[in-house]
C-alpha cells in the first residue's frame, strides 16, 4: 500500500506547486511577516505613529468639494516639472549624440565637453550654480532655472543612450539608406532613429525615472515641488516618518504608473524581425 | 561586339576607369578594373568569392570610396563631392546580399520612401507606382506585411525610382 501512495502524493505535490493560488498564498505569507516585523520594530522606535494625521495633507473635502491638499498641489509642480525636463533632456541627449556621432570636428568636441562635464559633476551643484548665476544674468525664473538644470544633467545621459541605440543599428541599414539617395536628415529620422529608439526605449525608461526622483532636488531652491511641500509639513508638525513614506509612496506610484506606460509601448512598437 | 549590336545598345551609360581599392587591412580588392555599360545593355559580373564582385558594385554607387581611377555614371563623375554621390544614388538601385530591407516599415512604406522623399513623388502617386512593381513581382497582396526578408521586395525598392532609363544595377 505504501508503496502506492507516496508516488501519489509526490504527484500532488507537484501540482500543488504549480498552482497559481500556491503562489498568492505564499506571497501573501511573506506579506504578513514583514508586516508583523515592521509593527514589532516600530513598536521598539518608540515612535508615536500619527497615520491618521497624513489624509488632510493629501486633499480634504469640503462642502463636498474636492480640495487638494499640499501633497497633490506639489506633485503637480513635481509633474510639470519633470514633464518639461523629459522633452528637454530627450532633445538636449538626441542633439548631443548626433554631434558625437557628426564628422565635424567642433561638433563631436562639444558633445563631449558637455557629457563629460555633467556626467562628472554633482547635479545640486549645476541646480545652484544655473539658479544662482546663471539665472539673474538671463533673468530665467526658479521653475525654468530647475527645468534647464534636470535637463541639461539627464540630457547628458540620454546622449550617451541615444548614441548606443544609433551605433547599433546594422550597417546594412545605413548603406540601404544611402543607396536609395535619401539625405542625412531623413537617413536619420525615417530610418535610423525609428529602429534605435525602439532599442534604447527600456534605457530611456530608466533615466526617465532616475528624472522624476532627481526633480526631488529643485526642492533646494525653494520651488514647492512634492518634497519641498513634504518637508514644510513635517517641519509644522513632526510627522517625520509618515509624511516621508507617504511621499515615497507617491513618487512610488508615478514611476511605476510610468514603466507601465512604457512597457505597453514597448509591446506595441516591438520588431517582429 | 559587332556594329549591328552597338547600334542597338545606345549611348555608355557607366564609365569606369582603371579603379583601385585596397581595404584599410590590405586586402587588394579591385587593382585596375575599368568597364563600359550602354543603355540597354544587360551586364553579368561572374567570379569566384573574395574577387571584388561586391567590392566592384558598392563603388559604382559611392559606397566604397576608390583609391585611384574614374567612375562616370550618366555624365555625373562619382568624386568625393557628396552632391554627386546623392546625385548617382537617385538613378542606382541596388540589392543587398542581405536586402537590408527597413524592419520598422511595411513592404509598401519601404518601396515608398525614396519615391516620397527622393523623387517627391506624392503619396498617391508613390502608391500606385509600388503596388505596379509588387504586382510584376507577385506580391501584391502583401503590402502590409511588416516583414518579410526576401529578394521580392527588395529588389522592388531598389526600382522606387521609376524606370525612366535603365541604369539601375543589380548585386544579385
Amino acid at each position: 500500500m505504501r508503496h502506492n501512495i507516496q508516488p501519489n502524493l509526490i504527484k500532488t505535490w507537484t501540482r500543488l506547486k504549480r498552482c497559481a493560488l500556491f503562489d498568492v498564498v505564499k506571497f501573501l505569507i511573506v506579506i504578513l511577516a514583514l508586516v508583523l516585523l515592521t509593527l514589532r520594530g516600530s513598536q521598539r522606535l518608540g515612535y508615536n505613529w500619527q497615520w491618521y494625521l497624513v489624509p488632510r495633507y493629501i486633499f480634504t473635502i469640503e462642502n463636498a468639494r474636492f480640495v487638494p491638499g499640499p501633497l497633490l498641489q506639489g506633485i503637480m509642480i513635481t509633474f510639470r516639472i519633470a514633464g518639461l525636463s523629459l522633452l528637454c533632456s530627450c532633445l538636449f541627449g538626441l542633439v548631443a549624440a548626433l554631434f558625437n556621432l557628426s564628422n565635424s570636428l567642433i561638433a563631436r568636441t562639444v558633445a563631449r565637453l558637455y557629457v563629460e562635464l555633467i556626467r562628472n559633476t554633482p547635479l545640486l551643484v549645476q541646480l545652484f550654480f544655473i539658479y544662482f548665476v546663471l539665472a539673474p544674468i538671463f533673468g530665467v525664473g526658479r521653475l525654468a532655472a530647475g527645468v534647464l538644470a534636470l535637463s541639461l544633467f539627464e540630457g547628458a545621459y540620454a546622449a550617451e543612450i541615444f548614441r548606443a541605440g544609433i551605433v547599433s543599428i546594422h550597417k546594412g541599414q545605413w548603406e540601404a539608406a544611402y543607396s536609395l539617395g535619401l539625405n542625412s536628415f531623413d537617413m536619420y529620422f525615417r530610418v535610423i532613429l525609428p529602429q534605435a529608439v525602439r532599442r534604447v526605449l527600456p534605457p530611456l525608461t530608466s533615466q526617465a525615472i532616475s528624472l522624476i526622483k532627481d526633480s526631488a532636488l529643485v526642492s533646494t531652491i525653494a520651488i514647492y515641488d512634492l518634497t519641498m511641500q513634504g518637508q514644510a509639513i513635517i517641519a509644522e508638525t513632526f510627522l517625520t516618518f509618515e509624511i516621508w513614506f507617504t511621499i515615497a509612496a507617491m513618487y512610488l506610484l508615478v514611476t511605476v504608473a510610468l514603466s507601465l506606460v512604457v512597457s505597453v509601448m514597448e509591446n506595441r512598437l516591438r520588431l517582429e524581425a | 561586339m559587332s556594329g549591328v549590336k552597338e547600334q542597338h545598345l545606345g549611348d555608355p551609360i557607366i564609365l569606369v576607369e582603371v579603379v583601385h581599392k585596397t581595404y584599410p587591412g590590405g586586402v587588394r580588392a579591385l587593382q585596375g578594373v575599368s568597364l563600359i555599360v550602354h543603355r540597354r545593355e544587360v551586364v553579368v559580373v561572374v567570379g569566384p568569392s573574395g574577387s571584388g564582385k561586391s567590392t566592384f558594385l558598392r563603388c559604382l554607387n559611392g559606397l566604397e570610396a576608390i583609391d585611384r581611377g574614374t567612375i562616370v555614371i550618366d555624365g555625373i563623375p562619382l568624386d568625393d563631392k557628396k552632391e554627386h554621390r546623392l546625385e548617382v544614388r537617385k538613378e542606382v538601385g541596388m540589392v543587398f546580399q542581405s536586402f537590408n530591407l527597413f524592419p520598422h516599415m511595411t513592404v509598401m512604406e519601404n518601396i515608398n520612401l525614396a519615391q516620397r522623399r527622393v523623387r517627391k513623388r506624392s503619396k498617391k502617386e508613390a502608391t500606385a507606382y509600388t503596388l505596379e512593381l509588387l504586382n510584376k513581382v507577385g506580391m501584391a497582396e502583401k503590402v502590409d506585411r511588416s516583414q518579410s526578408a526576401q529578394r521580392r521586395p527588395a529588389t522592388a525598392r531598389s526600382h522606387r525610382q521609376g524606370s525612366g532609363h535603365g541604369s539601375e544595377s543589380h548585386a544579385l
